[in-house]
């Protein structure tokens, strides 16, 4: 008695011991969560810019968690809808501010709004960072305020030099908003066209906040109208007024040459068009030509871009705007700055913040730069970023690089004396106190006319197709390889040759031979991936960028289109072209990187299923005929054997087979043929255990029961086979 | 209990059979299907009155193409019955009007396909007029039939445009720059003869003669051979005259001995031309004199066909065993735009006839642009202001009494191949001819065949031959023939033709042969073995992807011989032992690809990149003995599990032995199966395979049953195993046609 109450006791004791340590240990205790807030417009017109926002950085702290990155930190987002409105977003401040639990601020996406708000987050000591508000006195005025984007200022001169160099025109309008925005674009947007002696012939101007600003934007559409040659349009507004006017004066016929900021590169700004019929009947109507420059063009990007854009596109469906690369950036540096402060609630979030703050300030220097997605993350001194901004334009709705692209020199080993040579000679361009140099960007399309002599054992295949290019300026394409073609292709005798006013086409007819890389394992689902990959040995990325054309077919075949070409026992499921960097070794510790075009075609099977039947039929009637065999009487060991043997027999003479189809290669589909015999083992051994007990002299009822354990494991066994072939086969 | 749902299992995999094969049968034979329903169907019919010509083979062919263009659409627009209902002309004008006020006042007729004539259509176009009931032309080409009438559309050229072609085709293609007209003086002579001329002497052309012969008597043949004897032979003879004279007028010419160029209107193209030349040439001169020499328009031809024109003219060759002629194409398209018209209406019950008739021709008028137009079989159909198609007619010319393409074609050039093409530069060459906006570019035929095949290997399992044959080409002189350019659409490698092993330089044509040898595709489906088929083909066509500047045409000279043969000698080479030759074909048609090239217009327009190909094909199946040698195993099978149905039931061992030793024997013939044809797919003959093992299986499981049971299931075993198999043959041998 004494013993069972003791042995409770130690029972109940040990239980309120363990049971909690145990649920600790599968339930850790969390720490208190801290916030980031983000603050866009996550509704009105500008909706598609917030919803960018957040995916950007949504996925950016899930990579970090993924990472293990924030160990010990719990650290969650919070959404503020600012709707891109001054009052708003000092309303947000205010409960920002007010909220300890928020370490830092993502956003605001206007500098209007960005400026109100960062005045309260400067007094409250919070820091923020935008990746889209481009007003030059955000961060001068602010240090509080950082910038993962260039200035409006900094943005401003690149246009002009874009214009000037690249489109090269020196005569130039302007149409601008008297709001500090527009304001400030067009005095920087003068200023730098002054310092390349352009030509300023018209402006004019509107004051959006006004009440007769509808009757001022008529007035500019009436004399835009009037104007033969205004030269290049610029527009230093908001996105609506600029859709406005643009609308009313860019139809069929017309030839204006339209420059815009960054408020063009959204699909926001798509959008405002996509009223009018005429953009909705044919895409481009309005659209088509106009140019802007954007903060980051994601085309442009190294690998760390197209990584991202892999997973962006993976997890949302569709290819991340320079708003998502952007504000990707500006929640790792935040993230960044995180990891190595210190969250513990005795430090106090005012001082928490301060660190935070103190550790975005640190990063200076491209030595100590975090690899974001649009390159080097490191702040000047006013806390802005400083890179190269792409030339962008609109094709089919569509924002796509230019033809021509500046790439910095920064980093580069080559002394000053060289690069202001280069300068003279034309060569580089200084801009904002940075070397700069061309990168031709060429748009190449791809078009399958057939796919002929898939050897499987050689790993070759035919590919017919026509290859062109859309380029402007010069192209050179007999440096080009094709590191996968049998026998060297040489691009020549175009089919197409044809110069537009705005780029050259030029288009080859390739049928040629190249090695495959094909592998069986998921037979009869295997989808084999034929490659087609070239760059040019003669010219880095630096100089040039190849990208897939819009014009090609969409990858896929859609319903309005005639089927792909199929090849015997194969068709196209899909066709995808995109680039990579592929890196060549210059030395042993130097690799120069070349814009590498890649085109991967998925082929399936054309009868999947029928394949399957014609291998797991015989099999299905080999497994039906043993399981027969139980039902043979116990004694009859011989008869047993005979179909064993058979069975046997069958099964090894279909694995053979399938060995001797694919040799040398491990097919997932093969363990099916083990799970047969495995079945056959289990029917042997039941056989000769039930033969063997019955000369024992066993009583019939254990024989019996011996015979329903055979008849009864045979299907488990079956079933758990197949399961398991299932889940070695889905890996 | 047991014993009864053996039974049904038994009925029902027997009757599963047969009900498959019927409805195989009726899949094929669905059109007795529709009318069957037709008969007992009431609801609402839309009518089409076509009117016939007089000639009972013109008539005929009209009425196969109709039923071809009916069967494709299921005989429905949107859901209603089309019905067809035929009148008869008889070549007279008030013959034609009494047609006309029977057609309006007796049929709720929607819309009219006809006259065949001018006159017929010209005066039965003012009854349509008059009444409003929209009219299709397929074979008059005056320009007022449809020009004065609102009413009346022309799905072929006019008359002006085959003028102005024909002039230019002269002044392009032939040496001889001098012309003698000849016309007659009603509107059809008279229109051929003005713009013939006027566009003959802007091309450089000398008019020698211009000669009315409207007032001429056909049987005085003094009167012609005094006209004959006026005209130069070097000189063309350009005949713009109706078919009966201008029958009368090239026997003349014929009879005269003389070697005369002659040059006609599209009534020279019909059978009835060639008939009326033929009774009329003089019969002591006996054989040689044919119609060698003359030249003419036609509305339609496989020259000018498009890929939709092919596939017609293929179903109309396996359904009727013939050709069709152009007359058969001219009035499939009027078919294509009315149901086009009338589906794009919206028609009301019958009693509303007027204003459906009224929306019909709304609805035509609708189809006035590229965008805007039914696909034809030459190109996209739409209407100018005057209700007229403008496309180019085919040039052709008689090889002996037989119509062929002549060697130089016209074709439409798109807005997007003008912009590709230097067509300023091609108009000054001659070129192309700019024909009333519309661009009407020379596209070259080169007269292609292939004889002399030799199978030099012959892997039917891997898919691939070798061989080696005599590659024949004829084209005009001046033409650039490229051998370079040319492609070998199933070559399994890179073949060349090399230097021609003969050549031949006529006055206007050169024949060119090369011998050729190389790997080739023969794309093996084994899906019907043993009755599957393999074909040797051999297609031809150029490399370059641009719209067809030139077209491979299979040389109907050689086509014309009755015995002719693709394969080297008669008795089949060694690589083909096991195979023979069921039947062999030599046709033109078109590779399509849809492609922008990289051009943003042609994205906009769907371009088709259409090249001709040119195709020789042998089709060759399995003999007697091959097919025989597969059946045996199989055949042993099923009768050794027939012999176990007979057999009474001795011992258990007895069974298993059995058993045991067909299931090894089935997997065995299914083993060489699968070691022979190492494909993916099911092949027919696996089926049998997997019938075998079910029937197996069934079996064991019946063993297991007591004796009475046993009894029984063997009865039915013997009835059964014979007719599964005859029942699987047949669904597989049916199948393998399907």
């Amino acid at each position: 008695m004494k013993i069972r109450l003791a042995m409770m006791v130690s029972l109940v004791l040990g239980s309120i011991i363990l049971l909690p340590a145990l649920a600790f240990r599968m339930f850790p205790m969390q720490p208190e969560p801290h916030y980031i807030a983000v603050v866009g417009p996550l509704s009105g017109e500008d909706r598609v810019s917030g919803l960018a926002m957040q995916k950007g950085i949504q996925l950016c702290l899930e990579r970090a968690k993924r990472q293990g990155r924030l160990k010990n930190k719990r650290i969650e987002l919070v959404y503020f809808n600012d709707q891109n409105d001054r009052r708003t977003a000092l309303k947000i401040a205010a409960q920002i501010t007010k909220d300890d639990r928020i370490l830092c601020v993502l956003g605001h996406f206007y500098s209007t709004s960005a400026e109100v708000a960062g005045a309260m987050y400067r007094r409250s000591g919070i820091p923020a960072i935008t990746a889209s508000a481009g007003g030059d006195s955000l961060t001068t005025v602010n240090d509080w305020y950082f910038r993962t984007i260039p200035d409006n200022r900094s943005m401003t001169r690149f246009t002009v030099s874009y214009i000037r160099k690249v489109l090269k025109q020196n005569r130039v309008s302007l149409i601008f908003d008297k709001g500090d925005y527009g304001a400030a674009l067009a005095g920087d947007f003068m200023e730098a066209a002054r310092e390349l002696n352009m030509e300023i012939l018209y402006q004019w101007s509107f004051d959006q906040e006004a009440k007769e600003s509808q009757r001022q934007l008529n007035g500019i559409i009436t004399e835009l109208r009037t104007v033969k040659e205004p030269g290049v349009l610029y527009f230093a507004t908001q996105a609506p007024e600029a859709a406005q006017i643009l609308s009313a004066v860019r139809y069929q016929g017309t030839d204006y040459t339209v420059v815009g900021p960054d408020t063009f590169c959204n699909r926001a700004f798509i959008e405002l068009f996509n009223r009018y019929p005429g953009e909705r009947r044919a895409k481009g109507y309005f659209t088509d030509g106009i140019y802007a420059v954007a903060p980051f063009l994601p085309e442009m990007g190294g690998k760390t871009t197209h990584d991202f854009i892999h997973e962006y596109q993976g997890l949302y469906g569709e290819k991340p705007s320079w708003v998502a690369c952007c504000y990707y950036d500006a929640m790792l540096m935040a993230i960044n700055a995180i990891e190595k402060s210190d969250l513990e609630a005795g430090f106090g979030i005012q001082k928490i913040r301060r660190t935070l703050r103190d550790r975005l300030a640190g990063y200076t220097s491209a030595d100590i730069a975090v690899d974001g997605v649009t390159g080097k993350l490191y702040f000047d001194r006013n806390r802005n970023m400083k890179r190269p901004l792409h030339l962008g334009y609109y094709q089919k709705q569509e924002f796509i690089p230019f033809f021509s692209q500046y790439t910095s020199l920064e980093g580069d080993q080559q002394p000053q004396k060289k690069r202001i040579k280069e300068k003279i000679a034309d060569k580089v361009v200084l801009i904002d106190n940075q070397f700069h140099t061309d990168t031709q960007i060429v748009y190449v399309g791809f078009d399958i006319n057939s796919i002929g002599n898939m050897d499987m054992e050689k790993q070759t295949f035919t590919l017919d197709f026509y290859l062109w290019f859309r380029f402007q300026g010069a192209f050179e394409e007999e440096k080009m390889i094709f590191p996968d073609a049998l026998t060297p292709v040489r691009l020549e005798n175009p089919i197409i040759r044809e110069a537009g006013p705005d780029s050259t086409v030029q288009t080859y007819h390739i049928k040629a031979d190249f090695k495959g890389d094909f592998n069986p394992r998921d037979y009869p689902f295997d989808v084999e991936t034929l490659r087609i990959r070239f760059y040019d040995k003669s010219r880095s990325r630096n100089k040039m960028i190849y990208l897939p054309d819009i014009l090609q077919p969409a990858s896929g075949a859609l319903p309005d289109q005639e089927p792909l070409p199929s090849t015997a026992g194969w068709q196209v499921a899909g066709v995808s072209c995109y680039e990579a960097i592929k890196d060549i070794a210059f030395s042993e510790k130097v690799s120069i990187p070349y814009s590498q075009f890649n085109v991967a075609v998925a082929l399936q099977r054309t009868d999947r299923m029928g394949s399957a039947l014609k291998l797991l039929l015989p099999l299905g009637a080999l497994t039906a005929l043993l399981f027969f065999s139980h039902y043979l009487p116990p004694d009859s060991l011989s008869r047993r054997g005979l179909i064993y043997a058979g069975i046997a027999a069958a099964a090894g003479m279909y694995h053979l087979h399938l060995h001797q189809r694919f040799p040398g290669k491990g097919l997932d589909i093969e363990h099916v043929y083990y799970v047969v015999y495995g079945l056959l083992v289990w029917a042997a051994a039941i056989s000769a255990i039930g033969y063997g007990a019955g000369r024992m002299g066993l009583g019939p009822q254990k024989i019996q029961r011996l015979q329903q354990l055979g008849k009864i494991g045979y299907p488990i066994i079956l079933l758990i086979g197949c399961l398991s072939v299932f889940f070695i086969a889905n890996g | 209990m047991k014993q009864k749902f053996i039974k049904y299992v038994y009925v029902a995999v027997i009757l599963a059979f047969p009900v498959l094969a019927g409805f195989i049968f009726l899949h094929s034979y669905g059109r007795f299907l529709f009318f069957v329903t037709d008969f007992f169907s009431k609801s609402a019919k839309i009518q089409i009155a076509l009117v016939l010509p007089q000639e009972p083979a013109t008539r005929q062919n009209i009425v196969n193409a109709v039923d071809l263009f009916l069967d494709g659409i299921q005989h429905a627009v949107k859901g209603k019955k089309v019905q067809v209902q035929y009148y008869h002309d008889r070549r007279n004008e008030q013959n034609a009007e009494t047609t006309a006020l029977r057609i309006i006042n007796e049929s709720n007729s929607l819309l009219v396909i006809g006259h065949y004539t001018n006159l017929e259509s010209a005066a039965a176009g003012t009854m349509y007029k008059k009444n409003e009931i929209p009219a299709i032309t397929a074979s008059a080409g005056l320009e007022s039939i449809t020009a004065d009438n609102p009413w009346y559309y022309r799905v072929i050229p006019n008359v002006r445009v085959q003028a102005v072609l024909t002039a230019g085709y002269i002044a392009r293609n032939l040496k001889q720059k001098g012309v003698n007209v000849l016309y007659e003086n009603d509107e059809y002579g008279m229109v051929l003869m003005e713009n013939f001329v006027t566009t003959a002497e802007r091309r450089g052309l000398t008019i020698k003669n211009k000669i009315n012969v409207g007032d001429l008597n056909m049987a005085d043949e003094t009167a012609l051979a005094a006209l004959m004897a006026k005209l130069e032979p070097a000189d063309i003879l350009y005949l713009a005259v109706h078919a009966g004279r201008g029958a009368g007028l090239v026997t003349a010419a014929k009879n005269k001995a003389a070697g005369f160029t002659i040059f006609g209107p599209e009534e020279f193209a019909s059978e009835s031309f060639v008939r009326a030349v033929q009774s009329g040439l003089d019969k002591q001169k006996g054989a040689g004199y044919d119609l060698n020499e003359v030249f003419c328009a036609s509305p339609y031809m496989s020259a000018i066909a498009n890929d939709r024109g092919h596939w017609f003219e293929k179903e109309f060759l396996r359904r009727f065993h013939q050709k069709p002629t152009w007359e058969a194409a001219c009035y499939y398209d009027a078919l294509q735009m009315a149901t086009a018209a009338i589906a794009k209406s919206e028609i009301q019950s019958a009693e509303y006839v007027k204003e459906n008739r009224r929306k019909v021709r709304e609805a035509m008028d609708g189809y006035f642009s590229p965008g805007n137009a039914v696909k034809g079989l030459v190109q996209d159909l739409y209407f100018d202001s005057r209700r007229d198609v403008i496309r180019p007619y085919a040039m052709a010319g008689y090889s002996g009494w037989k119509l062929i393409s002549a060697p130089v074609q016209y074709q439409t050039l798109t807005q997007a191949d003008r912009e590709i093409r230097t067509l300023f530069e091609d108009i000054l060459r001659g070129e192309a001819v700019n024909m009333d906006g519309r661009v009407l570019q020379n596209i070259h035929v080169v007269y292609t065949w292939v004889d002399e095949i030799q199978v030099e290997e012959m892997d039917s399992m891997a898919g691939r031959c070798r061989l080696g044959f005599d590659l024949n080409v004829r084209y005009v002189n001046g033409f650039e023939f490229d051998p370079r350019a040319l492609d070998f659409g199933d070559g399994a490698e890179a073949i060349a033709l090399g230097e021609p092993v003969a050549e031949e330089i006529g006055e206007e044509m050169t024949a060119r042969k090369y011998r050729v040898r190389g790997g080739f595709k023969m794309p093996a489906d084994h899906r019907a073995f043993p009755f599957d088929r393999r074909i040797l083909a051999i297609r031809l066509m150029n490399k370059a992807a641009l719209a067809n500047r030139v077209i491979y045409l299979p040389d109907e000279l050689k086509m014309a011989a009755k015995d002719f043969t693709l394969i080297k000698g008669r008795v089949l080479p060694e690589a083909l032992q096991g195979w023979k030759t069921a039947s062999q074909a030599c046709f033109e048609d078109f590779a399509t690809k849809e492609s922008s090239l990289g051009l943003g217009r042609l994205a906009e327009a769907g371009y088709k990149i259409n090249r001709s190909r040119f195709n020789a094909e042998v089709h060759l199946v399995r003999r007697f003995r091959g097919v025989a040698g597969f059946f045996l195993p199989v055949v042993l099978l099923l009768a050794g599990l027939y012999l176990v149905c007979l057999e009474p039931p001795k011992k258990a061992g007895f069974y298993s032995a059995v058993f045991a030793a067909l299931f090894l024997g089935n997997g065995l013939c299914h083993w060489f199966l699968l070691r022979t044809f190492p494909c993916d797919y099911m092949l027919g003959a696996e089926y049998l395979v997997f019938a075998v093992y079910l029937l197996l299986l069934v079996g064991l499981f019946m063993s297991r049953l007591g004796p009475p049971a046993l009894a029984k299931a063997r009865k039915m075993g013997r009835i059964a195993c014979p007719l599964a198999g005859l029942i699987l043959f047949i669904f597989w041998y049916g199948g393998s046609y399907l």
